[in-house]
């Protein structure tokens, strides 16, 4: 087809109304539509940045860490890993949404990506550092926050069960009874190899954290260390007798 | 209208001035057939691509903004075109991800007129360019056949600019090497 030929064809095709010319407002319409649904991902893979952030400092499964590699073991299975999947898999989708722009694609995927990540880091502490997450904790618990509550009941700091936290009651010859905050009281078994602070620190009435397999109305613990916000990771434990 | 510029033309047709855009068609088809026929190479109707290709920049007109450049954005509905005519027609594999884009790459300076006096690489280019991956093809058509600056054939493929740079340079040995493999084998 020589180009006069062509130039002809597609003049008709107009001009009979064979094709037509989008009108302008579709693609604004469309345009906004790719904003919104951009924005939309990062403010939500954010909320659950900060959820997973507040879930770990809440729980206090952070100090299974200091429990040796069966408290290592148990942080890592603790972890909303479901969470975490569906956060990971909305940021493949972010990166892919924000390629579409000019601000994306003209980039090495490795910025655009480190860039996302430096802003969620700092999104998520900030956010997880508010007291929203503890308000809207304490809402779903008493079934109070629709939409999300169910992810607050599912995997926030009160749906796991690694650490349990509580009051001495009485010591016994194998451990001692643990009034756990939950209201639920525990026969704690200290094991032989568990991580544990100086004997003193187990006392009648000492607030203490418990790391161990729960089963009934029975801990075998394989750390324990005292509930105060001083204790450092990787400051050690003296081991158990 | 021979004066006006590819900008102001599309900036009528988008009022409804249907001979600006056959001005448009003229201006482009040679263009659009040359890289049609050296990147859609299995392909034989490419008259029928390239009328599509109008068709459907005449469809999404109001997408242009008359205040960039028109060139850029109508190669950048070629190749999406193109990409699909690949995956239907001709069962290439198109890679949804390219390493390439993964991480930064130092930026050469376009030196085409280099390119063209190299007599080895027109040689492979002209002998050799169908048995490239569409990836690696599609750039030495927009850089060494269509002569664009490598910043248009960034926005076009929508990759940064230094992955340009690098498939066009691996394509470069492509070539050369499919070239003397061809030679030694005849």
């Amino acid at each position: 087809m020589n180009p006069a030929d062509l130039r002809k064809h597609i003049e008709s095709a107009i001009n009979t109304g064979r094709v037509h010319m989008r009108p302008r407002w579709h693609f604004v319409l469309r345009a906004i539509i790719r904003v919104a649904a951009v924005t939309l991902t990062g403010l939500v893979v954010l909320f659950l940045v900060s959820f997973v952030l507040f879930t770990l400092r809440a729980s206090g499964v952070g100090v299974l860490t200091g429990f040796g590699w069966r408290g290592m073991i148990a942080y890592v299975t603790s972890l909303p890993w479901l969470i975490i999947v569906i956060t990971l898999s909305l940021l493949v989708l972010l990166e892919i949404g924000i390629r579409r722009f000019g601000i994306g694609y003209r980039r090495p995927i490795a910025y655009t990506l480190l860039g996302i990540l430096f802003a969620l880091a700092v999104g998520g502490v900030i956010l997880a550092r508010t007291n929203l997450h503890t308000r809207w904790d304490t809402a779903a618990t008493d079934q109070r926050l629709p939409v999300v509550g169910g992810l607050y009941r599912g995997f926030g700091p009160r749906a796991q069960h690694a650490v349990t936290q509580g009051v001495i009651l009485e010591t016994t010859m194998s451990g001692f009874t643990l009034q756990a905050d939950s209201g639920e009281t525990y026969m704690v078994t200290v094991e032989k190899s568990a991580r544990i602070p100086t004997p003193e620190a187990i006392t009648p009435g000492a607030r203490v954290m418990v790391g161990g397999d729960v089963k009934n109305s029975t801990i075998n613990a394989f750390g324990v260390r005292p509930a105060t916000d001083d204790w450092q990771p990787g400051r050690g434990f003296r081991r158990g007798q | 209208m021979d004066s006006q510029s590819d900008e102001q033309l599309a900036a009528a047709a988008q009022t409804g001035n249907v001979q600006a855009f056959g001005e448009l068609v003229q201006r482009y088809e040679a263009a659009m057939q040359r890289y049609a026929r050296r990147f859609l190479f299995t392909v034989t109707d490419t008259d029928d691509v390239v009328q599509d290709i109008f068709l459907k920049a005449f469809q999404n007109l109001q997408s242009f903004d008359a205040h960039r450049r028109f060139s850029p954005w109508l190669y950048r509905i070629a190749h999406n075109h193109f990409l699909n005519v690949i995956r239907k027609r001709s069962h290439e594999p198109v890679p949804f991800f390219d390493p390439d884009t993964l991480l930064p790459h130092p930026v050469a300076p376009d030196n085409p007129q280099r390119d063209q006096q190299d007599a080895e690489l027109q040689h492979a280019i002209t002998t050799c360019l169908d048995k490239l991956s569409p990836v690696l093809r599609e750039v030495v058509v927009l850089a060494l056949i269509e002569d664009l600056p490598h910043a248009d054939i960034a926005d076009i493929l929508h990759v940064p600019i230094g992955t340009v740079d690098v498939r066009l340079s691996r394509a470069k040995v492509k070539l050369r090497h499919l070239c003397h493999h061809l030679a030694e084998h005849l």
